[in-house]
Formats: C-alpha cells, structure tokens, sequence
C-alpha cells in the first residue's frame, strides 16, 4: 500500500510538472497549430507581389501586432509608421487628404478564428474592420512557421489582386518589444 | 532518506499543483489590477459626455474589442457596426465618403500597457494604430471593474472635446464565443 501511494505520488508529480511545464512553453515543435499560433506577434514585413511586381503596402518599416488567444480570439493591427498626423488633432477632424492616407496606411480587424492541422490554414472570422469590406468575412490563411517566425500567406489582400505575405516575429517580452 | 523521500513527495506535489492552478485562473475578483484585467474584452457601449450633452461616437451597437495579455501587451480595435462597404472592394481605393467614413468610425491601437492599483488606471502605450496622432502616445485611462463588465473613463477622446465611457464585457470561456483566457507567451 505506502509503495502505490509514492508510486501515486510520482505519477502526480510528474503529471503537474509536465502540465506546468507545457503550459508554459511557448515554443512547441510539436503538438497542434493552433498550440503554436497561440501568443502576441509582431509584424516584420508585408509584401505583397502582383504579377512580379512587389509592393509593400504599408511601407518599408511596417507596425504591426497580431494576438492569437488560446481561446480563439484574435486581434489584428497593421500600420504605416509614416502616416501624417492630423493637423485638427481631432480623428473626426481629418481632411480628404488626411483621411485617405490613414485609410490607406492602417486596418484593424478581430474576431474569433479557427485553425486547419491538415492544410496549416488559418480561418479568421472578421466580426468587424476598418475595413468594412472585411467586416462579417472569412479571411483564409496559409501559415508556416519556423522557430519564432510566423509568415503567413494571403491570396486575397485588402489592396486587391496578388499574393500578400506578412512575416511575423513572436513578441519574447513586451518590454524589450516596446524598445523597438 | 526513504522517510525524507515519502514526506517530500506529497509536499511536492501539492506545490506543483497550486502553481498549476494559478498559473490557469484568469478571472479573479481579487489580485492586483492587472491581473483582473488580463483577457479578451468585447464592447458594449461607447458614450460621448459633453457637458451633459450624451452621444454615441460611434453610433448604435458599435464593435469592438479590447485584449490585454499577461505579457503587458493590448490591442484595441473599435468601429461603427453600419461603416458602407467599399464600392470598389479594395481598401486602398476608396472614395473621400468612404475614407471619412471609416476614419470616423473606427479607431485600432496596440502596444503595451501598464497598471496602476493606487488609483485605478492603465496607461495604454501606443506603438502604433489607425488615428496617426496617437502613435507614439500614451493613452490613460481609469478603470471601473464590477464583475465582467469594465469601462474605461477617458477625459481625452480622439474626437476632440468631452468625456468618453467605453464599457466592456469579459468574453465568457467557450470556444464558440471565446473566452477570457490569456494568450500564451
């Protein structure tokens, strides 16, 4: 009986130490997608090619943050650092010019998603946006990751016809992050 | 030494699981401030005080959601529920309407934040967002905390003059709705 009970007690500490342990991890090689998808991104580059052609539509140094909880929400922000401050300082104030260039130069989208272990798919479901086309969509994407690189494939950007591909750097610490 | 083992052992494992379980409990009525707030957030209302005069800055049923981690990050999106559709379907062309429509509409910031117990504030750092003149920014704001719902009080609102109360529901556990749990870091 008192050799069960410690074989008992090993077991649950093993358990509660492996529990422990592979909840805080944040940087599984294995397990399911969404295991490695779930943390705060930032975003490294967006490039988008149409037809051979490269842009990149919010500039050479974008600010981006994407958050994927583990409950399945997600929050996404993409901005141009360059986009002109409104001289009204009012965000309702803004002039045709002012309006254009921050329209576009930023989005904003959130909602819930869900992930595809087969196809290594994202589903966002956009419940609203900055951009109101997207707003109550399903926006799809192809995601591949190595190490804390995220870059994630768009076949349907928000600038119309080409590929967008965004790279994403896992946020380590938010007060090293917030340096940059 | 066989004692020791059998007398360590259960202590151990009691440890092991309270750490477990704190580490899981994402909505405490007690802890600092931070902790309370830590999850996902869904909007219910944002009313605009000015002088008595009561509006609704971005109309009826607005959207939005706010999310703070427990690595000190947040992200912040807002938008009008009735913003026209883009005719050309493309964000990067839309027509002055349209522009102003949404830049009116809406408002999207991130960054980092920080808590402060003593009086019931967060400072909302913003890194970057869809209103340029808050980039670069921090952003104040007081709290009121009863139950799942929060308001965020801001005596300096993006559309100028007044006082902003923006109200917020803790999102429920639950995949299909989704929850209040934290993102891993």
């Amino acid at each position: 009986m008192k050799t069960s009970n410690r074989v008992v007690l090993s077991a649950l500490v093993g358990a509660a130490f492996a529990a422990s342990a592979a909840s805080a991890a944040g940087n599984q090689k294995t397990g399911k997608l969404q295991q490695q998808l779930v943390g705060t991104w930032t975003m490294v580059s967006d490039t988008v090619d149409q037809g051979g052609t490269k842009v990149e539509p919010f500039g050479p140094s974008p600010k981006g943050q994407m958050l994927l909880t583990s409950s399945g929400h997600f929050s996404i922000v993409l901005t141009r650092p360059d986009v002109p401050k409104f001289a009204s300082n009012s965000r309702t104030g803004g002039t045709a010019d002012e309006n254009k260039a921050a329209m576009q130069g930023g989005i904003g989208y959130f909602g819930t998603y869900t992930v595809g272990d087969a196809d290594k798919t994202v589903n966002l479901h956009v419940e609203a946006s900055t951009f109101p086309n997207w707003s109550g969509t399903d926006q799809k994407r192809i995601v591949a990751l190595t190490g804390d690189e995220m870059t994630v494939t768009n076949p349907t950007p928000s600038i119309g016809p080409g590929t967008a591909t965004l790279v994403w750097k896992r946020a380590k610490d938010a007060r090293k992050t917030a340096q940059r | 030494m066989k004692t020791i083992c059998r007398m360590a052992l259960p202590g151990l494992a009691a440890l092991a699981l309270v750490a477990f379980a704190a580490h899981g409990g994402s909505n405490q009525k007690t802890g600092s401030l931070k902790q309370r707030l830590q999850g996902t957030w869904t909007l219910v209302s944002a009313v605009l005080d000015q002088g008595g005069t009561k509006s609704e800055p971005f109309g009826p049923g607005p959207k939005g959601t706010v999310i703070l981690t427990s690595n000190d990050r947040f992200a912040l999106i807002i938008t009008r529920a009735d913003m026209p559709k883009f005719a050309s379907n493309v964000r990067t062309t839309g027509t002055a309407e349209e522009n102003r429509a949404v830049v009116q509409g809406s408002i999207a910031y991130f960054g980092t934040y920080t808590t402060n117990d003593a009086d019931k504030a967060i400072v909302l750092r913003n890194e970057g967002g869809t209103f340029p003149n808050w980039t670069g920014t921090d952003q104040k704001r007081t709290i009121e905390l009863s139950g799942d719902e929060l308001k965020f009080v801001n005596p300096n609102p993006s559309m100028g003059a007044g006082v902003v109360v923006v109200t917020w529901k803790r999102v429920k556990e639950g995949r299909a709705t989704a929850s209040a749990a934290e993102p891993r870091q």
